[in-house]
């Protein structure tokens, strides 16, 4: 009989205990130890460390590996099963899109937080959820360039004469933002008989595009071109949050183009890799950094716009009024299987 | 002169330590040159040419109805040849001021000459932006001379030669001068009295002794202009772009065909590499013009008779100078700067802080990178130095038997492909088991980046190690085998102590090329271990980042050139020294 | 001692020894002598083991080393170039094959210390690195590692080609004198005849891979057997078909014009009174070369030319156009 009740008294209390871990959601979701490997493009300045730090006072035990996107991208795919990767965080919708037709991350339930994400940037099937994100804009210094003599969007930069080498064309097309500004643009003229699912218009446009501009100089940014009063270049591509740490450093003031399509947004979420075997953890960990605390302190800390809107507040108004441009109409699955193929055509046939 | 005996006759006679030995290595050799260079490179085209089976060469379409790649290709081929010539004019040039003719101060003349040695890449290109860029010191300095004139005039061939040829000077700053140190100098005094002048004694006495380290530094340049890959990037502008840029950026595409277009351009390159090779090979084989005397001299540097053209030649050789150690010194100004203030070459004092170095000695993400990179470009060097030893030492004893000569070939292989693509190979090879490599994958493995750092520095630790062996008296090795050392007890005690300088400077050499490596890194490395030029890539990174990243490249870059003058003044100052006395 | 049966080797297609038969007694001073590129120095070569013949066998002390590897034969030799280690210092230089021995240390550095004295080494010398030594100095290494390791053959090819002409005749004598002290066999080559005639116990002179002759200095000289033998030893004068008859005639012996016949310049008399076997005939002075100890003439009979020598006795002295009396001893002609 002791037994019995000594039984019961002990499965309530494991249901009880469970019942209140159940219930604590979001920064609440303390870790185990258990060690997580972290792969993400957004880690330096100070990031990775500032992470390490904050996650470790919640229990949790990072290894941070830090690369370019497209560097954690490849490093995924060729990795395979064999990924000491738990958790990738940043990147973007391109990125994610391509990795989940990889069939390299695994689809997971909604955090507590997901509902707080801005629609539309959280995937549909669950496989990555939005933490922070960064207008694509078309950005110009606007003490050179008043908004009215400004493009409205992309396609005024080759269709006016007078944006003709005042803008940069890149020389590189790896990079994400590249990459964001080609999808918005090329997705305008998505024709299924076209090739590579692109009509011929929408080809010449990106032909046009990259015949006026000014090749990037490489190892220089936009803004240190901006300012240079030997180069033409007044105009270029720029993320949001990028935006007003350049403003900051060269003391100019950007001034950006609002499209009637919207802009491109890059999705930088986070999401579990399938071949985890800390899948527990990892799913913590998701829990505690999407929350609005979390993202909350992130942004403060970083100057960067937050995907959860319950932290939105957080952000620096700047950063919210970029981001409140409507987000672009893009078939993302599409970029993401083709996007490559496009930049090799473009570097093949139209890069300058 | 030894009699040649058929391997069967040698490994009969050979007691059971040494054929034991002999079967290692041999195993050894011919695992880690199929299993780590032949089958993965084979998988490479492979997967790039045979998808699904069939062979697909629309790459090759692509290429050539692709004006751009046309127009890259033939870039590289325009420049590799006009580089060779440059640089080894320069190159030349650098030799004799140092080492042949009495120059004032040729003492710091060699030291600035030698910069080249601590850095390159990004870094240097950007040193010599500072200077002759728009905003450039030098430009700035014209315009206010001529207001009219084009600031952006440093842009196109013209400038991404001229980089380059103070750049690649780095070989002929060793290799060349330790042949002019080589030179007898009674044969300058028996032509100095036959009545010839010091040009005719200079063309027609000194310059052919050194005809033979002047090829094989020439083939390293040729090398080096076809893979060209900052310079372009960075000053060629839009009419000089060349082909190793747009290698890795395929390279770096997830798609197959993007891929097999690598590979292709990568093929066109290798071709070029080999004819190259196969060609100076030929010339090797006419012979050496190795010095017949017994008894050598010590070159005395020449005072140049024509004042007129001694007062010229001081004034190149401090040109040079100039040339040399000025973006070197700005470098190190600039880091100091900030971002803004780097792009836009503006050189402000007021902007000077130490706040970028102690960022980045303070944090251990900052500082890891650092020892992460040495410690592998340190065992790489030891590990690809040992294989070249023994490799060498087995094809200077089996000279033009099949097997030495497949040897010999063999660790040339990595220069058929530019290290992105031995990077890729490794890769596919290694993300999964293979039989070959015991059934295990390597990927996100501590060894395997190292394996891709000791291949890309075979080809040119082997020519290197191998000249220096053939370049040695027999006779040494026949005297302490008359007195009875076996041949491992000879090769230990009488030959390697006499190679050790040429191998530790090539060792320094290697490196120091390793420390900043991005194109095998960004592959190939452990995550949780990722290499500085993995690191300082990700601080230039676009997104998220800070932008003040530059800042802090520039912070690493003279760290960087801290570490590798420190090896140098180690290894091949005292080593240097070492030769002077001899 | 050595013995070497039959010996041929061979470089890939070519042959550069052939029928190679040699006998080297107990304590000899044994040379191979012959212009460059006959095949001296890889015979000796073949004995200390570098080279594999490719037929024919190597005997030292009736035991077949033809096969056994470089290391393991205890043959002492000395290079051309001396090969010393430049790494390492003269003492090093000189124990190596002690250390390769493994011979301890104290034992060592008194054998080394010996050796050096025997040689003419001083302590400091012992100290310094060998490129800081003289040529001589250089040599005298050489020869004290090689005999540190007490072997009981020695081989030396060409060890005082590098050297000035005195310094080699001062060395050649020491040479001679450690060798008789020494007592150790001895395998010399050199190109140099007068090395091999003033050194040697026995010669075996070498011509493009094959023996021309093996014998004592005097037999080598005096009864060279073959035409290359007697026209690589010493100077020497060739006598034209004409010059030939008159001797015959004049002395009646049965000589064959047809023939190489050659006369050595020393038996060639000048104004030495009657000698009843010999040829004598008229001859003018054509040109002379002073020599101190001797003076060289070189002397008309008609068409034919001859050099000769007279000692500088103070007797006679010979101004040019002088006409002189020769005289040829028919058994002094070498025939072939």
């Amino acid at each position: 009989m002791k037994k019995i009740v000594a039984l019961i008294l002990a499965l309530v209390f494991v249901l009880s205990m469970s019942a209140l871990a159940d219930a604590a959601t979001g920064a609440d979701v303390k870790g185990t130890g258990v060690e997580l490997t972290i792969y993400t493009n957004s880690g330096s300045s100070g990031r990775a460390d500032w992470l390490k730090e904050r996650a470790a006072q919640d229990g949790y035990n990072l290894t941070i590996v830090e690369e370019g996107a497209g560097a954690v991208q490849q490093r995924l795919i060729n990795e395979g099963e064999a990924t000491p990767c738990d958790v990738v965080f940043g990147l973007n919708a391109i990125i994610w899109n391509d990795l989940i037709a990889r069939d390299i991350l695994v689809a997971i339930d909604a955090p507590s937080w997901a509902d707080e994400v801005s629609e539309g940037l959280n995937d549909p099937n669950g496989y990555y959820y939005a933490i922070v994100k960064q207008a694509i804009l078309l950005a110009y210094d606007s003490n050179q360039l008043s908004p009215e003599e400004a493009p409205k969007d992309w396609p005024d930069l080759w269709e006016k004469e007078e944006f003709w080498t005042k803008y940069e064309s890149q020389i590189k097309l790896t990079g994400g933002t590249t990459r964001n500004v080609l999808a918005g643009i090329l997705t305008r003229y998505v024709d299924p008989d076209g090739e590579l699912g692109i009509s011929e218009e929408g080809w010449n446009a990106i032909g046009e595009f990259f015949a006026h501009g000014t090749p990037v100089e490489d190892g220089v940014d936009l803004y240190a071109q901006m300012v240079n009063e030997n180069s033409p270049v007044l105009i270029g591509q720029m993320w949001s949050s990028g935006a007003d740490q350049y403003d900051q450093q060269y003391g100019v003031k950007t001034g950006y183009a609002v499209p009637e399509v919207g802009v491109p947004y890059a999705v930088e979420g986070v999401a579990i890799v399938k071949t985890t075997k800390h899948f527990d953890e990892a799913q913590r960990f998701v829990e505690w950094f999407g929350s609005a605390q979390i993202q909350g302190e992130w942004s403060e800390q970083f100057k960067t716009m937050p995907a959860n809107e319950l932290a939105a507040e957080k952000a620096p108004a700047s950063q919210i009024e970029m981001c409140s441009i409507p987000a672009q109409d893009i078939d993302w699955a599409l970029v993401a299987a083709n996007i490559d193929a496009w930049c090799e055509k473009i570097m093949l046939e139209y890069m300058q | 002169m030894q009699a040649k005996l058929p391997l069967k006759v040698r490994l009969k006679r050979m007691t059971p330590r040494q054929m034991a030995l002999f079967g290692v290595l041999a195993c050894v050799f011919i695992w880690f040159i199929m299993a780590c260079m032949v089958l993965p490179i084979l998988n490479l085209l492979k997967t790039v040419f045979f998808e699904g089976g069939t062979l697909s060469l629309d790459s090759f379409q692509k290429l050539f109805k692709s004006p751009r790649a046309m127009k890259a290709l033939t870039n590289s081929f325009i420049l590799a040849p006009t580089l060779s010539i440059t640089v080894g004019f320069v190159g030349i040039s650098l030799v004799l001021i140092t080492e042949y003719f009495d120059i004032k101060g040729s003492a710091i003349l060699r030291l600035g000459y030698m910069t080249t040695l601590i850095y390159g890449g990004v870094t240097l290109v950007s040193g010599y932006k500072f200077i002759y860029s728009d905003n450039g010191v030098l430009t700035n300095l014209m315009s206010s001379v001529f207001p009219n004139m084009d600031k952006t005039w440093f842009t196109g061939y013209w400038a991404v030669l001229f980089v380059m040829t103070f750049s690649c000077t780095s070989n002929h700053m060793i290799f060349l001068r330790n042949a002019m140190r080589a030179v007898d100098f009674q044969t300058v005094e028996a032509a100095r009295n036959m009545g010839a002048s010091q040009w005719t004694i200079l063309r027609r006495v000194v310059l052919p002794v050194l005809l033979p380290s002047l090829f094989a530094v020439t083939i390293l340049t040729f090398i080096t202009g076809l893979c060209a890959m900052s310079a372009p990037l960075l000053v060629g502008g839009k009419e000089f772009q060349t082909i190793n840029p747009m290698i890795q950026q395929f390279a770096e595409m997830t798609t197959t065909s993007a891929k097999s277009l690598a590979a292709t351009l990568s093929l066109i390159l290798g071709l070029a590499t080999m004819i190259l090779l196969a060609i100076l090979t030929a010339i090797e084989r006419r012979g050496h013009y190795m010095s017949v005397s017994k008894v050598k001299t010590k070159i005395v540097k020449q005072k140049i008779n024509n004042p007129v053209v001694n007062v010229l030649v001081h004034i190149y050789a401090w040109a040079l100078f100039v040339i040399y150690v000025i973006p070197v010194v700005l470098i190190v100004l600039f880091s100091f700067s900030d971002s803004a203030h780097i792009q836009q070459r503006q050189l402000d004092f007021s902007t000077f802080s130490l706040r970028n170095y102690g960022e980045l000695l303070s944090k251990t993400t900052a500082y890891r990178p650092f020892l992460v990179s040495i410690i592998y470009s340190a065992l790489a060097a030891v590990i690809v130095g040992a294989l070249v030893i023994v490799a060498c030492r087995y094809i200077q004893k089996r000279r033009n038997s099949l097997s030495a000569t497949a040897l010999e070939y063999s660790l040339m292989i990595p220069w058929l492909l530019p290290s992105t693509m031995i990077a890729l190979s490794l890769l596919l090879a290694f993300n999964q088991p293979r039989w070959y490599m015991f059934n295990k994958p390597l990927i996100a493995t501590l060894q395997l980046l190292l394996i891709g750092y000791v291949i890309i520095k075979l080809p040119f630790t082997m020519r290197m190690t191998k000249a220096a062996f053939f370049s040695l008296d027999n006779a040494l090795e026949d005297a302490s085998k008359n007195l009875g050392a076996s041949g491992l007890y000879t090769f230990r005690r009488v030959i390697f102590p006499v190679l050790l300088p040429t191998v530790m400077a090539i060792a320094a050499l290697n490196f120091n090329g390793l420390l900043t490596d991005y194109d095998l890194s960004v592959f190939l490395h452990h995550p949780a271990n990722p290499t500085l030029g993995v690191k300082i890539k990700s601080l230039t990174e676009e997104m998220g980042n800070s932008s003040d990243g530059v800042a802090l490249t520039f912070v690493y870059a003279v760290l960087m050139m801290i570490i590798s003058a420190i090896v140098l003044y180690l290894v091949y100052g005292r080593g240097g020294k070492d030769n002077i006395k001899e | 001692m050595i013995r070497l049966n039959d010996i041929e080797v061979r470089f890939g297609d070519f042959t550069a020894l052939r029928d190679i038969n040699i006998h080297v007694e107990e304590g000899q001073f044994y040379t191979f002598l012959g212009p460059s590129g006959c095949g001296k120095t890889t015979t000796l070569r073949t004995i200390t083991g570098f080279i594999e013949p490719a037929k024919g066998t190597v005997i030292v002390k009736g035991k077949d080393i033809t096969h056994v590897p470089v290391e393991r034969r205890n043959i002492g030799m000395v290079f051309q170039n001396y090969a010393l280690f430049p790494t390492m210092s003269v003492y090093e230089n000189i124990a190596f094959g002690l250390r390769v021995k493994k011979v301890n240390k104290t034992d060592i550095d008194r054998r080394v210390k010996e050796m050096a004295q025997k040689v003419d080494l001083t302590e400091q010398q012992l100290m310094r690195k060998v490129a800081e030594l003289s040529g001589g100095q250089q040599q005298r290494v050489a020869i004290a590692r090689a005999l540190v390791n007490n072997p009981e053959i020695i081989c030396l090819d060409e060890p005082l080609s590098n050297l000035d002409a005195k310094l080699r005749v001062q060395l050649r004598e020491e040479l001679k004198e450690m060798q008789s002290r020494f007592g150790i066999t001895t395998v010399y080559v050199t190109h140099d005849q007068e090395e091999a005639l003033t050194l040697s116990d026995c010669i075996a002179v070498f011509n493009k891979g094959f023996i021309e002759q093996i014998g004592t200095p005097n037999e080598i000289y005096s009864q060279s057997k073959t035409e290359f033998v007697c026209n690589f030893i010493g100077d020497i004068n060739r006598l034209k078909e004409d010059f030939i008859r008159q001797i015959a005639q004049k002395t009646g012996r049965g000589l064959d014009p047809a023939k190489a016949t050659y006369v050595r310049l020393e038996r060639i008399h000048v104004n030495d009174g009657a000698r009843p076997n010999a040829a004598s005939f008229e001859a003018r002075v054509a040109g002379r070369e002073y020599f101190g100890l001797y003076i060289k003439y070189q002397l008309e009979v008609g068409s034919q030319t001859l050099k000769c020598i007279v000692k500088n006795d103070g007797a006679s002295y010979f101004q040019v156009n002088d006409k002189v009396t020769v005289a040829i001893d028919p058994d002094d002609l070498m025939v072939y």
